[in-house]
């Protein structure tokens, strides 16, 4: 069978609630695995992510990481309410 | 004693709470397209768009419907008189054409929304003739039966609390269609259809407070 392909905006979700998963802080190598992307696609939604505020670069223990910010977690709430309007018409997000 | 305005479709009790129905029937259907709204500003899938569409356009038929069917009510209570164009044609008619118009537009994008993209669209034919109230239900009734049938197939596949509740209302609203034709012959079926239909948008709302 094949698997349908992840839309930009699941994608962002995705990383969004790994590292919400994670304690609201992950690694980069932890985001790329569990995102399942390669390292220059993981880099641009990053950097999306990063420009609208949703995490936030750090360091922690000499390690770089990456912080959900309250905006971010708004948005996996809001995320998660359409999800389920769209689910409720049986619409795949 | 008062006269029976809609002869033979409304019980003289059920004056005025039709309309009240057909507003919060509006409401409910606009409440549902700004939030679809919103899931399509985020998905930009066309199924999104097909749902916000159909509810924004039900929503204006209700809204329609509302003033024509309230401007009547109040012509013959506050004045005494009803509006009407000639004999057979009044400005309650100018609403429900308006209305079924929009229900028709609404649920075939309701149907695109259920129907893949590589399919093409259902196209019914659409019966006009004098007696239009009975024929429009039925297409409506049969557009709305193949909506309410993927709403149950979706919701047999997933069996969520808010999928249940959106196949009750697309049933309901089907149901509202099924008794709509059969008016003519008791009164009592009028106010069963538009118990359907208000229950119908009551589930949607109920859908959209649970969610939220």
């Amino acid at each position: 069978m094949v698997a349908e392909r992840r839309s930009q905006m699941q994608i962002y979700v995705d990383i969004l609630r790994l590292i919400q998963r994670k304690g609201g802080v992950a690694k980069p190598t932890h985001i790329l695995y569990g995102a399942n992307l390669s390292h220059a696609r993981l880099n641009k939604h990053l950097g999306l992510l990063l420009d609208r505020q949703f995490v936030m670069q750090d360091i922690r223990s000499g390690h770089m990481v990456y912080a959900l910010t309250p905006r971010g977690s708004q948005f996996i709430r809001e995320f998660k309410k359409i999800e389920e309007l769209s689910e409720a018409f049986g619409i795949p997000m | 004693m008062v006269e029976n305005l809609f002869s033979p479709l409304v019980p003289v009790r059920f004056y005025g709470v039709d309309t009240g129905i057909y507003i919060i029937c509006a409401l409910i259907g606009l409440m549902i397209s700004y939030q679809a709204y919103k899931l399509y500003q985020i998905s930009g899938k066309k199924q999104h768009f097909y749902l916000l569409t159909a509810f924004a356009i039900l929503g204006i038929g209700f809204l329609t419907l509302t003033l024509t069917t309230g401007y009547t009510y109040f012509r013959y209570f506050v004045q005494g008189q009803i509006y009407q164009f000639d004999p057979l044609f009044g400005i309650d008619d100018i609403g429900f054409w308006v209305y079924f118009g929009a229900s028709f537009i609404g649920y075939m994008l309701l149907a695109a929304m259920y129907t893949s993209e590589k399919a093409k669209p259902l196209v019914p034919a659409i019966f006009v003739t004098a007696n239009y109230f009975g024929y429009i239900n039925i297409v409506l009734f049969f557009l709305m039966a193949y909506v309410a049938f993927r709403a149950a197939m979706h919701y047999f596949s997933n069996k969520s609390p808010t999928t249940l509740l959106v196949m009750l209302s697309f049933i309901l609203i089907t149901l509202y269609h099924a008794l709509l034709p059969f008016a003519a012959f008791s009164k009592i079926l009028y106010v069963a259809a538009h118990i359907s239909l208000i229950a119908g948008f009551g589930a949607l709302l109920y859908m959209l407070v649970k969610k939220s």
